[in-house]
C-alpha cells in the first residue's frame, strides 16, 4: 500500500500554539491521536468543534490500568467542517478524524465535563459515568444513562476488575425499583405524557414522556437503553476476530451488517490490511441492500402513522424484493453472515449479478410510482409538513447523523466526508433538504434509495475481478482505531482498543441512533401529541416503543394509561383525543 | 388515488405459506444438516462456531464423544460447513426448524466412540478420526514401513506424544553429548 501523507497536521499544529499537544498515533492515515491534559480537554474539543469544523463522533472511556495506571477518555471527532451554509466546507483531502485522548489517575477519576461546551458530549459523558465510573466534573446532567435505576451503585460494569461474574444477584423486589427521575417542566396545567417504556421484541424500546400544554408538547424527556445487553463486555477478551463479526450482525436487526462491517475494519483499519478491491465492492453493495430495505420499511412505516396503509403494505411489497436480492446476494433474507477481517466470505457469480440487476430494475421502476401515490396525497404532505423541526443550530451543538441531519440542510454523510470501502470509485449525491421537518427526512430517504440502486449499479457494472478475501495481519496489542459506515440511520462508529492475544481489549459502538437521540427533545416541542409517535418514528428508531401511554395530570395527581392503538388511532384520524375525560 | 392503481397493477403477491412453500434461491443458506455417519467427531465445527452452537463434549463414563448442534442458537453463517473435513455437516435449503413446537426437534446429537491413549491410557479422541487419518495415511502410497512409522503418533494422546518427543529429544542429545 503506498503511503500518503497524513491528513490533519493543519489542525494539529494550530492546537499546538493554544495548547500542550502531543500527537500519538496507531492509526492509519486519517486517524490522529492527540493526547492532552484532562484539565485541558473541553476547550480542546471545543476548538476541534466549534473553531476547525469538528463534529463529535464517539467518545470512549476505557480502563487502561493494566498498561498505564489510568482510566482514559477519547473523544472521536469528524472534521468536515461547519456546514452551516452551502460550501463552508472543508476540502476532500483534509477530511480526517481527530480522537482527543485525555487520561485519568485511577485514584483521582474526575475529568472536567465537555457538554457544557459541547453539548453533543452529554449522553457519552453520562455513559461513561455509569460504566466506567468517570465522574465528568460539572455535567448538567447527572442522571443514569444506560444502568437500570435497581443497578447496585458503585459497580461499574466496563472495568476489568468489575466483579466477580460467577455471583449472582438475589432477585430484585419489584415494589422497590426506584423511579428515572424525569426532567419536569414547570408551570400551569402542564401534563404530562409517558409514552412506552417497551415492547420487548423491539431493538430500542424507549420511555417518552412528553409534557404537555392542552395538546401541544412544551417539552420531552426519555429514557433508553431497557434492553442493554452488555454486547461490549461480552466481546472483551473472550471473542476473537473471526467471532467479532457475527456478534455485531446482532446489535442491530436492521443495520446489522454496517455493525459487522464498521467493527471489522476498525480491527483492518489499525494494522493497514489490504482488502481486496472485489471484497470492497461486494461489502458496498452488501451495504447499499441494507439501506434499501431500511429506507423503504420507513417511508412505508411513515404512510402508516399518517393513515395510509395500503402504502406501507404495498412498500413492503417492494421491499420484499430487496429481501429477496439479499437472499440470491448472501443466501440468508438478510445480508448476515457475509464479513470476516480480510475481505468477504462469498463472492458474486455472474449469474447472481444478471439478476441482481433484474432486481434493480424492478425495484426501481416500483418504488418510483408508489412514491408518486404516496407523495401525491395532500394528506400526506400535510401531516408531514412543519412537523418536528430540527433547527439547525440545535443540530450543529448535537451532532445528529443520518437522514435526520441530511433533513436539517447538512450534507453530512460518512460515504461522502469519509469515503471508505468503494466509494471512492463510485459517482453518487447526497440528498439534501433544508426544512428539517419529517416531509425532509422523508425526501433524504426517498432520494437515497435512488442513489442505492445507482450505486448498486455502478458496483455491479464495475466490479473489479481478483480474490475476496486475504489473510489477516497481526494486530499490534493496545493499538486503537475506529471503523466507520454510514448504515442507514446514519453513522456507525465502532472504536476498538486491541488487547493482547488477538482479541479486543474495549470495543466501543456507536450506533447511529444514539446521536440522533439527544436533539430529539428539542424536534417535539412544539408539536402536538398527535405527531409525537410520527416525530420518533422519523428518526427511524423502533416503532413498537412507543406501546402504550401512561396520562399523569401534575395538578390532580391522576393517572391514565392509553393503548398504543388508541394513541394510533388518533394519530390516524385526529379525532376523539385520549386525552378527554 | 395513484397507489390504489399501483396496488392493482400486480396480483395478490401474498403465498399461501405452509400449503405452498416459499421457493428459496440457489444458495440458500438454511439449517445445517448433519451426517452421522460421515462425522469424525474432530471437533472443526465446534471451534469455528461463532455462537456455540454446535459442541462436542467428552463421556468419560460411557466412552463416548458427543457431538450436539441446538439450532436455537444456530445463526445459519455456514462456518461449520466451511470447515468441515468430510461434508458430515452442510447447510441444506431447509428453513422449517421444528414441526409442530415440537422442541425436541432443535437438537441433534450423535455419538461416537472414544479411543484410549496406547500410553496413559486416557480417552484422547474417537475411533473414527484415527481411522479416518490412518486411511489416508495409507492412501498417500507409502510403504508399510513408513506408514507404521508414522502411525506410531496417532496412538497417543496429545500430551504424551509430547512427553515422548521430548524424550527422545533429550535422548539424542545425551547419546551425542
Amino acid at each position: 500500500m503506498e503511503k500518503t501523507e497524513v491528513k490533519g497536521k493543519k489542525f494539529i499544529s494550530e492546537l499546538g500554539n493554544l495548547f500542550k499537544v502531543e500527537v500519538i498515533r496507531h492509526q492509519p492515515d486519517d486517524q490522529i491521536t492527540i493526547l492532552v491534559d484532562r484539565n485541558d480537554l473541553p476547550e480542546v474539543v471545543h476548538t476541534l468543534y466549534y473553531k476547525m469544523g469538528g463534529w463529535l463522533s464517539t467518545m470512549a472511556a476505557n480502563d487502561e490500568r493494566e498498561i498505564n495506571g489510568n482510566y482514559a477518555v477519547y473523544y472521536v471527532l469528524s472534521m468536515e467542517g461547519n456546514k452551516m451554509e452551502e460550501g463552508d466546507e472543508l476540502p476532500p483531502e483534509e477530511k480526517c478524524w481527530i480522537t482527543v485522548k485525555a487520561l485519568i489517575p485511577a485514584h483521582d477519576p474526575v475529568y472536567p465535563s465537555v457538554a457544557l461546551k459541547v453539548p453533543a458530549a452529554v449522553w457519552y459523558e453520562r455513559e461513561a459515568r455509569d460504566m466506567m465510573g468517570l465522574v465528568a466534573e460539572g455535567l448538567p446532567d447527572q442522571r443514569r444513562l444506560a444502568l437500570a435505576d435497581d443497578f447496585p451503585a458503585g459497580i461499574y460494569p466496563l472495568r476489568k476488575d468489575a466483579m466477580d461474574y460467577r455471583e449472582k444477584f438475589a432477585p430484585y423486589d419489584l415494589d422497590k425499583e426506584p423511579e428515572y427521575d424525569f426532567l419536569y417542566p414547570e408551570g400551569e396545567g402542564v401534563m404530562d405524557v409517558p409514552l412506552g417504556p417497551t415492547h420487548i421484541t423491539s431493538d430500542e424500546p424507549g420511555h417518552f414522556r412528553l409534557f404537555v400544554d392542552g395538546e401541544t408538547i412544551i417539552d420531552a424527556d426519555y429514557k433508553l437503553f431497557y434492553v442493554h445487553r452488555g454486547i461490549e463486555k461480552l466481546a472483551e477478551n473472550r471473542l476473537d476476530y473471526d467471532q467479532m463479526a457475527f456478534i455485531a450482525e446482532r446489535i442491530c436487526g436492521i443495520c446489522g451488517f454496517a455493525h459487522a462491517v464498521s467493527c471489522i475494519e476498525s480491527s483492518e483499519n489499525v494494522t493497514g490490511l489490504d482488502v481486496p478491491l472485489r471484497a470492497r465492492a461486494i461489502r458496498t453493495i452488501c451495504l447499499e441492500t441494507e439501506r434499501l430495505h431500511s429506507h423503504l420499511l420507513n417511508i412505508g412505516l411513515a404512510s402508516e402513522f399518517t393513515g395510509n396503509v395500503t402504502a406501507f403494505l404495498q412498500m413492503f411489497k417492494i421491499r420484499e424484493q430487496t429481501m429477496e436480492m439479499a437472499q440470491v446476494l448472501t443466501g440468508g433474507r438478510k445480508t448476515y453472515g457475509m464479513i470476516l477481517t480480510g475481505g468477504v466470505r462469498r463472492d458474486i457469480t455472474d449469474v447472481e449479478r444478471r439478476e441482481m440487476l433484474k432486481y434493480m430494475a424492478k425495484v426501481e421502476a416500483d418504488f418510483k410510482e408508489c412514491l408518486d401515490g404516496i407523495i401525491d396525497s395532500p394528506n400526506f404532505l400535510k401531516r408531514l409538513k412543519g412537523v418536528g423541526v430540527l433547527n439547525k443550530k440545535i443540530a450543529r451543538d448535537f451532532s445528529p447523523v443520518g437522514p435526520n441531519v441530511r433533513g436539517a440542510g447538512f450534507n453530512r454523510d460518512t460515504r461522502y466526508d469519509h469515503p471508505f470501502d468503494w466509494y471512492k470509485n463510485i459517482d453518487f449525491k447526497v440528498p439534501v433538504y433544508n426544512d428539517g421537518d419529517v416531509l425532509s427526512r422523508v425526501l433524504v430517504r426517498a432520494g437515497e434509495v435512488f442513489e442505492s440502486i445507482s450505486i448498486i449499479r455502478q458496483c455491479l457494472e464495475l466490479l473489479p475481478a481478483g480474490p475476496v478475501m486475504v489473510k489477516k495481519a497481526f494486530v499490534e496489542p493496545f493499538s486503537h482505531s475506529i471503523g466507520y459506515v454510514e448504515a442507514p440511520r446514519g453513522e456507525d462508529i465502532h472504536w476498538t482498543m486491541h488487547g493482547n492475544a488477538q482479541k479486543v481489549h474495549r470495543w466501543r459502538v456507536r450506533a447511529s441512533t444514539y446521536n440522533n437521540w439527544p436533539s430529539l427533545r428539542f424536534q417535539f416541542r412544539g408539536n402536538s401529541v398527535a405527531d409525537a409517535p410520527l416525530i420518533v418514528g422519523s428518526l427511524d428508531p423502533c416503532y413498537s416503543c412507543s406501546e402504550r401511554v401512561t396520562v399523569v395530570d401534575v395538578k390532580k395527581q391522576k393517572t391514565k394509561i392509553i393503548q398504543m392503538e388508541d394513541l394510533k388511532k388518533y394519530a390516524i384520524t385526529r379525532k376523539d383525543s385520549p386525552l378527554k375525560n | 388515488m395513484k397507489i390504489l392503481e399501483f396496488a392493482k397493477k400486480e396480483k395478490m403477491v401474498t403465498r399461501n405459506f405452509p400449503v405452498v412453500p416459499y421457493e428459496v434461491t440457489e444458495g440458500f443458506r438454511g439449517k445445517p444438516e448433519y451426517s452421522y455417519e460421515k462425522c469424525l467427531g474432530c471437533g472443526a465445527c465446534a471451534v469455528a462456531c461463532p455462537s456455540n452452537a454446535i459442541s462436542v463434549k467428552k463421556d468419560e463414563e460411557r466412552g463416548l464423544s458427543v457431538w450436539k448442534i441446538d439450532y436455537n442458537r444456530c445463526i445459519f453463517c455456514g462456518r461449520c460447513d466451511e470447515v468441515c473435513p468430510t461434508e458430515a455437516i452442510s447447510l441444506s435449503k431447509q428453513y422449517v426448524m421444528c414441526v409442530l413446537f415440537d422442541k425436541e426437534d432443535l437438537t441433534v446429537t450423535g455419538e461416537m466412540k472414544l479411543r484410549r491413549c496406547g500410553s496413559c491410557n486416557r480417552y484422547y479422541s474417537t475411533e473414527r478420526l484415527y481411522n479416518y487419518v490412518y486411511n489416508k495415511l495409507i492412501s498417500a502410497g507409502w510403504d508399510s514401513a513408513t506408514i507404521d512409522e508414522k502411525a506410531k503418533h496417532l496412538k497417543f494422546c496429545p500430551d504424551c506424544r509430547r512427553e515422548q518427543a521430548i524424550n527422545n529429544y533429550v535422548n539424542q542429545m545425551t547419546k551425542r553429548g
